[in-house]
């Protein structure tokens, strides 16, 4: 054997794919050839470095499960900036509160594989992780401290999120979002429920094949230990001043209770819980939505005192009598019943339900108007005809109800029409409440829009810049970088240009050297807008004059910064 | 085992599932492109989970289906060069997420980025043939499957693959004198 031959059998050599024969002799020559040993050596060195290196360079355990807690975390932002909107008390329970109901106690039982509470294997104590941002506070058992992420706590420790959500993973894989402001309490052993004291919790269950998610927003409420193999969840009210609590069950069975009453409330079934009284009767839920896209157990609250800004005066529609396309003003109680239950009717054409909601009259009062609401609203979350859905939203907006601007953000983030959308985007826009609306269209424009829905995020731009302050400066340059190919990225530059502070002509200046033509376009654009000047720049000229004019921007901004007045 | 076009086809629709499918399979090759733009192991996690995090988001605007892959990793580059700062997350189960494979020894960074830039210097399609082969453990059958080729092309791509990563390192050697750590 000779050196190159030997050494083109390196490869299968180190692999163990040479004959016995071909080993022996590779093995024979190497004891007699230094050289040729030498070689191998060095070949087997790399080889080895270029396995291990496969072994070494991994991502980790739970990657694909932290992905995909990110991809549900950039699909709901206006769900976690919901939780910053809430105002909800301290540990001294001063402040304002979400009302409740007394002692109002929902019971899921979710049938399906129990994958849930505390650890494989039911040893006891819970331990979690924190996987997610911020430093938070945690309270309650052995601290006051600040926590971070990749923190562990352990059972019987309480949770605090102050600055934003923090995001926990438990033992079992269930994913718990504690929203800003809430309070958790990790159940202190197998047998003790985790325990939410306040503000809004999700709760995200690997139930087997899939995830089953839960919101609690109702209070306090607990997680069950699971028995004879249904997760079970408990959601308890404590106080008293909830005006409602509904609750839609699309999977398993709901308690719900107060204290004049309890009501189970099966599948496909919705009851409602008011002040004071026991539970209605449950209802069909109307749904035309195939079953799996109906996969979660809604709890949600009417809070009377926080949605009431200005109290809508009830309008006269006109003469009772006249045969027109508008309902009397003051329509019999019978004609109204029966246009509800004409579009209770989930198999109604979206023709004969367009017509029933035309007949139905805005011009109600107290709980008929709610009822009225809750309809349109859940004609709206489940009707797939885009024409019935816009004329749902058209006679929300005519009621005029409590908790429009809410159903109204809804309709702006969940709804698949980019036509609805807009008629929604038109009533947030016109919110009365400055600071909320600025929140609400700053998450519309950070949400992810299917392409079809681009041109929305454009209508959503025009509006934001019209409530815009320098605080959100940071959203319109994220904005600027998102290139989803709709130009967004150019209009936002633009729009920065309506934010006046020196922050934004600093943010702008980097990006008049930025390689895309419609950002520099945006940029100088925006740059005019604040300053009124151009010193001669251009988009579209020759890189080494753009760089020139750039320059000219840097230097004059340099000497005007401190004293230039927008 | 579902093509890559059938998955993308279902993610675009909404389909978690389906993109969870995506990010198993995948996580490995992007992964280690990640880590080869960052040189570190810690902001390539974090690099790569906001790349599948934003390839989800951006699916429907992935052209050819059939190249998601590469779709996912000009993503991957548009986010380092952004040099956006990415919220960090570490994970998530009572296993320690960073702990290496036994067997693995602890190679310097230095040796691990230059088997990075090795193995993105090579063929992409073999450098995919070998990461599945060899991060994710896939049969020659399954990596087969899921790039479209006999298992026994597969075999030759790892075969050349890795033996273009070596010859290049051992060059690297000859000439740089020698890799600390080898």
């Amino acid at each position: 054997m000779e050196f190159n031959a030997a050494v083109r059998l390196f490869d299968r050599y180190l692999e163990g794919e040479l004959t016995e024969v071909q080993r022996n002799a590779l093995e024979e020559f190497l004891e007699t050839d230094e050289a040729c040993a030498a070689e191998l050596a060095r070949y087997r060195r790399v080889h080895d470095v270029v396995h291990a290196y496969f072994n070494t360079v991994r991502p980790g355990e739970g990657f694909v499960e932290d992905v995909m807690v990110g991809v549900e975390e950039a699909e709901s932002p206006r769900k976690r900036r919901r939780s910053h909107d809430r105002r909800a008390p301290d540990d001294g329970g001063s402040g304002n509160r979400w009302p409740l109901i007394a002692a109002i106690v929902v019971l899921l039982a979710i049938a399906g594989g129990a994958y849930v509470m505390f650890g494989a294997g039911g040893s006891g104590a819970a331990e979690v992780v924190f996987v997610t941002r911020g430093a938070e506070r945690l309270v309650g058992a052995g601290v006051g401290r600040d926590i971070a992420v990749g923190d562990r706590l352990a059972a019987g420790d309480s949770v605090r999120a102050n600055g934003g959500d923090v995001r926990l993973l438990l033992a079992d894989r269930t994913e718990v979002t504690v929203g800003e402001n809430g309070i958790l309490q990790i159940g202190a052993d197998a047998s003790t429920p985790h325990t939410i004291k306040t503000g809004l919790v999700r709760f995200i269950v690997f139930d087997g094949d899939g995830r089953f998610q839960v919101d609690f927003n109702a209070g306090s409420a607990s997680v069950l230990e699971s028995v004879n193999g249904e997760s079970r969840f408990s959601v308890t009210v404590p106080e008293s001043e909830s005006e409602a609590t509904t609750v839609d069950v699309t999977r398993g069975t709901v308690r719900l209770a107060t204290d004049r009453g309890s009501q189970d409330v099966g599948t496909g079934m919705r009851s409602a819980a008011r002040k004071n009284a026991a539970p209605s009767r449950p209802v069909a839920i109307r749904s035309k939505k195939p079953e799996s896209q109906r996969d979660r157990n809604r709890v949600t609250r009417n809070d009377g005192g926080r949605s009431a800004r200005t109290q809508p005066a009830n309008r006269n529609t006109g003469n009772p009598d006249a045969a027109t396309a508008k309902t009397p003003a003051t329509s019999g109680k019978v004609s109204l019943d029966d246009t509800l239950a004409k579009l209770r009717d989930a198999g109604a054409t979206p023709e004969a339900t367009r017509a029933e909601l035309q007949k139905l009259t805005t011009n109600v009062v107290g709980e008929r108007k709610e009822e009225v609401r809750l309809l349109l609203v859940d004609i709206l979350r489940q009707d797939p005809d885009e024409s019935v859905r816009r004329e749902a939203y058209t006679r929300l907006a005519a009621l005029g109800a409590e908790g429009l601007f809410d159903d109204s953000v809804d309709v702006l983030q969940n709804d698949e029409s980019i036509e609805v959308r807009r008629l929604a985007l038109a009533k947030v826009a016109q919110g009365k409440d400055p600071e909320e609306v600025r929140r609400v269209l700053g998450d519309a424009l950070l949400a992810s829009y299917p392409q079809e829905m681009l041109p929305l995020k454009h209508d959503v731009l025009q509006a934001f810049v019209k409530v815009v302050t320098p605080d959100d400066l940071q959203i319109l340059l994220d904005l600027a970088q998102t290139d989803d190919g709709s130009g967004i990225m150019k209009s936002a530059l633009e729009a920065v240009g309506q934010v006046r502070s020196p922050d934004a002509v600093d943010a702008l200046l980097p990006f008049l050297r930025d390689p895309d033509e419609a950002v520099r376009t945006g940029a100088v654009s925006g740059l005019r807008r604040l300053t009124g000047k151009s010193l001669g720049y251009d988009p579209k000229g020759e890189p080494d004059l753009r760089d020139e004019a750039a320059n000219q921007w840097e230097a004059w901004w340099s000497e005007n910064r401190d004293t230039f007045e927008f | 085992m579902d093509s890559d076009r059938q998955l993308v086809g279902r993610v675009v629709s909404g389909d978690r599932m389906a993109y969870r499918d995506l990010v198993t399979r995948y996580k490995g090759v992007v992964f280690g492109y990640c880590y080869f733009l960052a040189r570190d192991q810690a902001a390539a996690r974090t690099l790569a989970r906001e790349t599948f995090v934003l390839g989800f988001v951006e699916a429907a605007s992935c052209e050819d289906s059939d190249a998601w892959l590469d779709f996912i990793c000009k993503i991957a580059r548009r986010l380092h060069r952004q040099g956006k700062k990415l919220k960090s997350s570490s994970i998530v189960s009572g296993e320690d997420a960073e702990a290496p494979a036994a067997g693995a020894g602890d190679l310097p960074d230095e040796l691990l980025q230059a088997v990075a830039e090795e193995l993105h210097a090579i063929d992409a399609e073999d450098r995919v043939a070998m990461t599945l082969r060899h991060a994710e453990g896939m049969t020659a059958d399954e990596v087969g499957d899921v790039v479209g080729e006999a298992p026994q092309a597969v075999a030759s791509r790892v075969s050349r693959g890795f033996k273009s990563v070596r010859d290049r390192l051992l060059t690297r050697m000859r000439e740089g004198g020698g890799l600390r750590g080898v």
